[in-house]
C-alpha cells in the first residue's frame, strides 16, 4: 500500500507550446508542439493527452518520430470540443500534455524484417511516427512497404511526404474509394493493394491502423497471403480519460488500451470478442 | 494476532478520541436508511447498522473531485491540496472491507492514482463483524466476504457487553494503546468470540457459486443470447456501478470557477452502463447494445478484474446493486447463470440469433 501511495501519479498537464500549424485536409490539420522543458521521449504508436483548461482533455496519437529534434507534432480531426478548440488555436498558444502513455509499435521485432504498414484513413497519423523512424534508421528495416487508404484523394494526409519516404527506399502504394478524373492512381478499397504486394511470411511483420470497420478485412486479407497472427500489429482507438488503467472507459473485455495497448499484436488479442 | 476487549460504553469515548485525530466517518441514520458520512457528532454512530446505501468508496474516491486547478491565462496548474486530516472509517463491515481491498488494487495498480491514494494512505480503517444477513439481496457468502479480510487496523466482533477487537499493524496497536480504553481479552471473552465466530459461519454458509470456475464460466457463456434477455431488466441507468463497493470507472470533465480565471478538471463517478461510455469522438460506439453493456460490468466482476488482480472474483456480494436496480438485476443470477449454461444450447441460440436478427435494444 504505501508503494501505490509512494509512487503514485497526478493528473497535472505539462505545458506545450503550439510552435506551427499545418493544415492537410478540411477537417484535419498537424500540430507541431514544444514542451520547453523536457524531450517527450516516446515510442511511435503511444499517445498523449492534450488539454485546453477549461474545455477538457483529449486522446491523441503521436504523428512524429522521436528521432526528430525538438518537439512532436499531433495530428488532430476535428471531432469534439477539445479538437475543435485546438482547431482554433494560433501558434504560441499554450497547450496542456500529459503522456506519452501507453505501448506503441515494438521497433525491435520490426528491425532486420520486411515492414509492410497498412493506414486507413486518419490511421495514417500514428504511423507517420513509425515512418519517420523507419527513415532515420533506413539500414536496420529490409524491404518497407505502405499502402494507404483515403475515401477521396482530397482527405489523403501528408501526400506531401510520400516523395520523400519513397526516395528511402520505400514503396508507397495509395488507394482511394472515390475518385474524381483527374486521380491516377488506384481506386477501390485499402485490401486490394494486399493482393499487389510481395509478402515472404517469415520475414515480414505487418502493423495496421485504421477505422474500426478495415481491420477484419484487412486482416482476412493478411491471412490469404500467409502472415501469421503473430506478424501482425494492429493499433486499435477506444475512448479513454485517464491514460492511467483506472477510468475504465478503454477496456477491450479485461484489457486497458490505454496500457496494454492501443498497439497489439493480433495473436494475443485475436481472442478477445470485444477486440475488432 | 492480538485480541482486546472494549466493553460496549467504551465505544463512543474511543470514537470520540479517533474523531480528534482524524476525519471521523462512520455509519448513521439518515431519512429511513443508513448512510456512510463523515460524522462530527459522534453519538450520531450506529454500529447496529444493517447496511448503507452507499459503501465507504467515497470516503477515497468521491463522487466529484477536483485532480487539477489550472489558471486559464497562465495555464499553471496544481493538485488541490491534501485535506489537513486523514480519515478514520469506522464500523466497516466485511464485504466493504473487501470492497476496500479491492479498490486498493485498481487504484494502486502502477501508475498508481495519486489523488485516491492522498485520501487512503494514512487512514485507520475499523472493521466490524456481520452477525445477521444485512438483506435478502446480499451474498456475501458465496464470493466469501462475509469474513474479516482487507485492510482494517481494528476488527471488531460483537460479543455480550462489548465487542473483542483484533488489532493489527502499527496504527492499530498504537491508537490502542494510546486510547487507554481496552481492556485485555479474559478467557470468558475468548469463548464468547469463537461462539460468536462459528454464528457467524452458520447465519453466512448459504453459498451457491463455485468461484474456482467463475471466471472461466462467464468467459464461455460471452456469446449466450441470455445475456440480451438479462438486458431486458436493465435500464442503463447506472445505479448499480454508483451504489457498488468496487467500480472505480470515472468520467473527467473541466468546469469554469473563479470568475472564469480558473479551471477545475473534475472526476465524477461514471458507468459502463451508460450508452456512450465507450463511444469515441468519432461516433464509433464499442458497447451501443444495452447487453453488451451489461455484460461488461458483470465480466469486470466475475472474470476480467479478478484475473487482473488474481483474485477468484471482484463482486464483493453486499448486495446493493440489485436491491439499487428497477430490475433486480443480481450479479449472483448472472454469475449462476454462466456455470449453467450449456455449451450446445449457445451453438443452437446463436445460429438462431443470427437467422432471426433478433430485435437488440440499444
Amino acid at each position: 500500500m504505501s508503494d501505490a501511495a509512494g509512487s503514485a501519479v497526478d493528473y497535472l498537464p505539462e505545458l506545450s507550446t503550439l510552435a506551427a500549424v499545418r493544415p492537410l485536409t478540411a477537417a484535419e490539420s498537424l500540430f507541431h508542439l514544444d514542451m520547453p522543458h523536457r524531450a517527450l521521449g516516446h515510442h511511435p504508436g503511444q499517445f498523449v493527452q492534450v488539454s485546453l483548461p477549461g474545455i477538457g482533455e483529449a486522446p491523441i496519437s503521436i504523428a512524429s518520430s522521436p528521432t526528430r529534434p525538438a518537439g512532436f507534432d499531433l495530428c488532430i480531426r476535428r471531432a469534439g470540443n477539445v479538437t475543435e478548440a485546438i482547431h482554433r488555436l494560433k501558434p504560441g498558444a499554450k497547450i496542456g500534455i500529459r503522456g506519452p502513455f501507453g505501448r506503441g509499435v515494438p521497433i525491435d521485432d520490426c528491425m532486420g524484417r520486411n515492414v509492410v504498414i497498412i493506414a486507413g484513413g486518419l490511421g495514417l497519423a500514428p504511423l507517420r511516427s513509425l515512418i519517420q523512424y523507419i527513415t532515420d534508421h533506413r539500414s536496420r528495416f529490409k524491404a518497407v512497404t505502405i499502402l494507404i487508404g483515403a475515401r477521396t484523394p482530397e482527405t489523403l494526409l501528408f501526400p506531401d511526404e510520400y516523395g520523400a519516404w519513397r526516395s528511402r527506399d520505400i514503396k508507397v502504394e495509395v488507394t482511394v474509394d472515390v475518385s474524381k478524373e483527374t486521380w491516377l492512381g488506384h481506386v477501390g478499397v485499402i485490401t486490394n493493394l494486399i493482393s499487389r504486394i510481395d509478402v515472404d511470411p517469415d520475414t515480414t511483420v505487418s502493423i495496421v491502423c485504421g477505422p474500426p470497420i478495415m481491420y477484419r478485412f484487412v486482416l482476412r486479407k493478411l491471412a490469404r497471403r500467409n502472415l501469421q497472427n503473430d506478424h501482425i500489429y494492429l493499433s486499435l482507438e477506444r475512448r479513454m480519460k485517464c491514460g492511467m488503467g483506472k477510468c475504465g472507459h478503454c477496456q477491450i473485455n479485461g484489457l486497458y488500451v490505454c496500457l496494454e495497448g492501443p498497439v497489439f499484436r493480433y495473436d494475443r488479442i485475436a481472442h478477445l470478442p470485444e477486440a475488432l | 494476532m492480538r485480541l482486546l476487549f472494549l466493553p460496549e460504553n467504551h465505544v463512543l469515548p474511543l470514537a470520540r478520541l479517533l474523531a480528534a485525530r482524524y476525519r471521523f466517518w462512520g455509519p448513521a441514520a439518515k431519512g429511513g436508511a443508513f448512510v456512510f458520512e463523515e460524522i462530527a457528532d459522534v453519538s450520531r454512530l450506529r454500529l447496529d447498522y444493517s447496511t448503507t446505501l452507499l459503501p465507504p468508496k467515497q470516503a477515497f474516491l468521491p463522487p466529484r473531485e477536483i485532480l487539477a486547478r489550472i489558471d486559464i491565462e497562465t495555464h499553471e496548474c496544481r493538485s488541490p491540496a491534501r485535506p489537513g486530516k486523514p480519515i478514520a472509517l469506522f464500523g466497516v463491515h466485511p464485504c466493504d472491507l473487501h470492497g476496500l481491498a479491492h479498490l486498493d488494487l485498481a487504484m494502486g495498480e502502477p501508475p498508481a492514482d495519486a489523488p485516491y491514494w492522498r485520501a487512503r494512505k494514512d487512514a485507520f480503517i475499523v472493521g466490524l463483524a456481520c452477525v445477521q444477513r444485512c438483506m435478502p439481496e446480499s451474498f456475501c457468502d458465496s464470493v466469501e466476504s462475509h469474513r474479516a479480510g482487507g485492510p482494517f487496523d481494528w476488527m471488531f466482533t460483537p460479543v455480550a457487553g462489548g465487542y473483542v477487537v483484533e488489532l493489527r499493524g502499527e496504527a492499530g496497536e498504537r491508537e490502542a494503546s494510546e486510547s487507554g480504553l481496552f481492556e485485555v481479552a479474559g478467557e470468558s471473552w475468548k469463548k464468547n468470540y469463537d461462539e460468536t465466530r462459528d454464528r457467524i459461519e452458520k447465519t453466512f454458509s448459504g453459498r451457491r457459486l463455485n468461484l474456482a470456475s467463475l471466471s472461466s464460466d462467464l468467459e464461455r457463456s460471452f456469446q449466450d443470447g441470455w445475456w440480451e434477455k438479462l438486458a431486458d431488466r436493465c435500464f442503463s441507468c447506472g445505479a448499480c456501478t454508483a451504489v457498488c463497493p468496487t467500480c472505480v470507472c470515472f468520467d473527467v470533465q473541466d468546469e469554469i470557477a473563479e470568475g472564469c480565471r480558473m479551471a477545475e478538471r473534475c472526476r465524477s463517478w461514471d458507468s459502463c452502463l451508460i450508452r456512450n461510455f465507450a463511444e469515441v469522438a468519432g461516433g464509433e460506439n464499442f458497447r451501443k447494445l444495452r447487453s453488451e453493456r451489461l455484460r461488461h460490468r458483470m465480466m469486470r466482476q466475475g472474470a476480467y478484474l479478478a484475473g487482473r488482480f488474481g483474485l477468484p472474483v471482484f463482486c464483493v456480494g453486499c448486495g446493493r446493486c440489485p436491491h439499487a436496480c428497477l430490475g433486480k438485476i443480481s450479479p449472483l443470477e448472472a454469475f449462476e447463470h454462466s456455470r449453467k449454461f450449456p455449451i450446445r444450447r449457445y451453438a443452437q441460440r446463436l445460429v438462431e440469433h443470427i437467422k432471426n436478427g433478433v430485435t437488440r435494444h440499444e
